[in-house]
């Protein structure tokens, strides 16, 4: 009698994902980000991909939920864009040096009027790849923080602006 | 909707792992001290629909979005 297959994580297929909105694409087992939580609002969804940016030139990457395939967001990491963003993250037993930190990008209508949710970030551990969405209910950050100056640029508060690259 | 009434100073546990304690009623202000292990998520109901409600808003209605936000993106760079 044949014996089952088994696959050990190493030799383990890629997850096929077949998406209407985002095309067809394959997910390595050991590139998947784990949300046991989901986010928030979206608690199904727990496996998500983080794909490279398609362009280059501007700091957007999508991260897509393996889950749900037709979900899926546009990410940037905060500290590349608002340099100290992530020390104002609470502390992290398993070291800060650890984690990753996206935040989640809203492109509106006009996409120069895009936000970014800096209220609730995206923390992954690089080690375990398991992330959870961060609320940092201060008062200090926004779930609409401009990426762009809107030309008279007075929406940033004093020490948020963006940094121009 | 379960009402309960407390006094001051009394004691409201949710499950075996959660207990909400009123430490004070001034005006119409009560401030509530929570007790609950880490891992049950404790959130300002204003801040959870907010957040919610982005991340609604920000799921992508088509994938195009990315390359629309890169091209504004890069075209703000480029001004002088």
């Amino acid at each position: 009698m044949a014996e089952p297959a088994r696959q050990t994580v190493e030799t383990a297929e890629p997850i096929p994902v077949r998406s209407r909105r985002f095309g067809t694409y394959d997910v390595p087992v050991d590139r998947l980000l784990q949300f046991p939580e989901g986010l928030i609002g979206f608690p199904q969804a727990r496996r998500f991909a983080l794909l490279d940016a398609t362009r280059s030139d501007a700091p957007f990457r999508r991260l897509l939920c393996v889950d749900e395939p037709e979900l899926g967001f546009v990410v940037c990491d905060p500290e590349a864009l608002w340099p100290g963003y992530g020390a104002a993250l609470p502390p992290y037993e398993g070291g800060r040096e650890n984690l990753a930190v996206l935040a989640i990008i809203t492109i509106p209508k006009n996409p120069l009027e895009m936000t970014a949710n800096l209220m609730a970030p995206l923390v992954v551990d690089c080690r375990t790849r398991v992330g959870r969405q961060l609320v940092l209910d201060t008062g200090r950050f926004s779930t609409r923080h401009p990426l762009l100056p809107p030309g008279d640029a007075t929406t940033a508060p004093a020490g948020d602006r963006p940094v121009a690259r | 909707m379960l009402v309960l009434t407390r006094k001051l100073g009394e004691v409201i546990r949710v499950g075996d792992s959660v207990t909400v304690r009123i430490l004070e009623v001034k005006g119409n202000q009560v401030r509530l001290g929570i007790e609950a292990p880490a891992d049950v998520r404790i959130y300002r109901e204003e801040v959870y629909r907010a957040i919610r409600g982005e991340n609604e808003e920000a799921a992508l209605r088509e994938a195009g979005s990315v390359d629309e936000a890169s091209t504004a993106w890069q075209n703000q760079r480029d001004k002088p």
